[in-house]
């Protein structure tokens, strides 16, 4: 009896030890990689960037927020930003329109829809090294298929990457060719979740094509189109293949972003005190980004 | 009876100017790809004919011997898919755990971990390039493989989608395992993995096709030729030989786009509905 008892006691200890630190030792393996390559080194760029570090400096000298001081007095880092809301703002709604409106046509049939599909995903299957290459040739003033197609049409052609005001939409095109079949399938996925009978009903009242979608799919699909945005901010924050392969930031800056002007500043001019602001700038102009949509979230999922 | 008639009219020409839409622009998106495709099988003086010749007039291989020739295609080839089977295969050892502890088991401070977890996949490498290059320099690692699979491993992304996954499978299951006496490892073994695997499947093609493109962490931590993935091998390449002539640069893009294309050509069911299952945002 009394080792019955013992023995239960025992157990009890084990399994509370277990419950106490076997949940954390899963987490481990991962939370190793994570501290160690993400966030150990973000808060290491917040600390180096209140010091002043090139090659003029090369042992880091603490100037406080003088880095910052000096990005804000820097023509060309506004001139980054503003291009990469450009971006970002240029591209999204043409992104999120043409997927949407891709996947709902290709969900209401079935003829020729692997087809479709195909043709509208392959592009997200390039690597963005070689969409990029791929469009340096189509752009190309001469004998870029481009301005080919446009003179058959008796348009003049323009020089795309290599003129200052076309420059920076020459690359939203590639993105948004490399994007949208990707956010196509993502919004395929979301409809399927959305109750036929809806559509059923609305026909009964008689609403057009367009009504349809805007009453019936749209409030369904919210959750994905959500998503979408969010992985779309995050991309147009990032870029920075397409540009070193087919502008390397000209004519003129005008295609210079923040992943490529931080390129520029640290591993071209060797000015880490302002790479690592940059580096700083952008992780918290992120995070700020996240808390804000994560709220925004979570007063949607209360809402259904 | 003309009623009936205008509405099937109607319904015609609704179906129809969909399949327009639908053709034109399967056609727009996929025209970049085949042009590209036609002009690494042409001889270099092709580029400059009038028209726009989509189709090879005589088809010319020698690019893609060339092209071998002149950079070393087939090394940046082997290291891809090193690199792309490292990452994949170390997420999953990382990741599963992970996913498992956090979707169920109970423990303190599960939800803020949570959510430093999967905050990751918000602030992408990109942004930490320049101090990742410290930590790698520190770790003796710059120009290495290994720098290049590393920072990818602990993915928020993965750990986010697992978690969803396991999170759904009924409780009853795992109960009557453990009643049979299953440890955790048991019930990660038979029940979660294998229940899990559509959803692990879509993740491993999602980090395939990522990790097959990465170009701006490679073109940081690599120096030379022999470490270099297709990506970053191609940028050099595209530097190193610009000025050259289309066919030799086309050959060489499309050796980089092709593994991949058909790849998913042959899957495609099986990759269009896994990453239809994993966009499972609806819970």
């Amino acid at each position: 009896m009394f080792s019955i008892l013992q023995a239960g006691i025992y157990k009890i200890k084990d399994s509370d030890y277990i419950k106490n630190i076997f949940p954390y030792l899963l987490l481990l393996p991962s939370g190793i990689f994570l501290v160690t390559f993400t966030y150990y080194p973000i808060f290491r760029s917040i600390y180096l960037s209140l010091f002043d570090w090139d090659l003029w400096t090369p042992e880091p000298e603490f100037v406080g927020l003088g880095n910052y001081q000096e990005l804000l007095n820097d023509a060309l880092f506004l001139r980054v930003i503003r291009n990469n809301l450009i971006y970002l703002i240029g591209t999204i709604p043409i992104v999120i329109v043409l997927s949407l409106l891709l996947a709902i046509i290709i969900n209401e049939r079935t003829r020729f829809r692997e087809f479709y599909e195909a043709a509208a995903f392959s592009p997200t299957l390039v690597p963005m090294a070689a969409a990029a290459m791929l469009w340096v040739f189509i752009y190309n003033p001469d004998i870029g298929i481009l301005n080919r197609v446009l003179n058959m049409f008796g348009i003049p052609g323009t020089a795309w990457i290599n003129s200052s005001r076309t420059a920076l939409p020459s690359l939203m095109v590639v993105m948004i060719w490399k994007n949208i079949g990707y956010y196509m399938v993502l919004f395929l996925a979301g409809l399927q979740s959305v109750d036929p009978n809806l559509y059923e009903s609305a026909k009964i009242n008689g609403a057009n094509w367009f009504q349809r979608h805007w009453h019936v799919t749209l409030p369904q699909i919210t959750p994905t189109l959500l998503f979408v945005i969010i992985v779309n901010i995050i991309q147009s924050f990032r870029v920075f293949d397409i540009v070193h392969i087919m502008t390397q930031g000209g004519p003129a800056n005008s295609t210079n972003v923040l992943v490529y002007y931080i390129y520029q500043q640290t591993f071209r001019f060797w000015n880490m005190g302002l790479g690592n602001t940059l580096t700083a700038i952008m992780a918290i102009v992120l995070f700020i980004t996240i808390v804000i949509i994560m709220r925004f979230l979570k007063k949607l999922v209360h809402y259904d | 009876m003309p009623l009936l008639s205008i509405y099937r009219f109607k319904k015609y020409l609704g179906n129809f100017l969909a399949h327009l839409f639908l053709l034109v622009m399967s056609l727009i998106i996929i025209v970049p790809i085949v042009w590209a495709l036609s002009t690494s099988l042409q001889p270099s003086e092709a580029v400059f004919a009038e028209g726009i010749g989509l189709i090879p007039q005589d088809f010319a291989w020698e690019n893609y011997v060339a092209i071998l020739d002149a950079a070393p295609f087939e090394i940046y080839l082997v290291n891809t898919i090193i690199v792309v089977t490292g990452i994949i295969l170390l997420q999953l050892l990382v990741v599963i755990p992970a996913a498992y502890s956090f979707a169920r088991l109970e423990f303190k401070g599960r939800d803020i971990l949570f959510f430093i977890f999967i905050a990751q996949m918000l602030l992408p490498l990109q942004a930490i390039v320049v101090p990742n290059y410290d930590v790698m320099r520190f770790l003796g690692l710059v120009n290495t493989r290994t720098a290049m699979i590393l920072p990818w491993v602990a993915s928020g992304y993965g750990t986010f989608l697992l978690r969803q996954q396991f999170k759904q499978i009924p409780n009853s299951l795992v109960e009557s395992a453990k009643i049979d006496g299953a440890g955790h490892f048991k019930i990660l073994r038979h029940i979660m993995i294998p229940l899990g695997k559509p959803v692990i499947t879509a993740f491993a093609l999602i980090s395939v096709v990522v990790h097959w493109n990465d170009y701006f962490w490679p073109l940081i931590i690599t120096e030379t030729p022999d470490v270099r993935t297709l990506a970053i091998g191609l940028g050099m390449f595209v530097q190193q030989e610009s000025g050259a002539d289309w066919t030799f640069l086309m050959a060489g893009t499309m050796f980089i786009v092709m593994p991949l294309l058909i790849f998913f050509l042959i899957n495609q069911r099986v990759f269009i509905e896994s990453l239809m299952v994993k966009s499972g945002i609806k819970e």
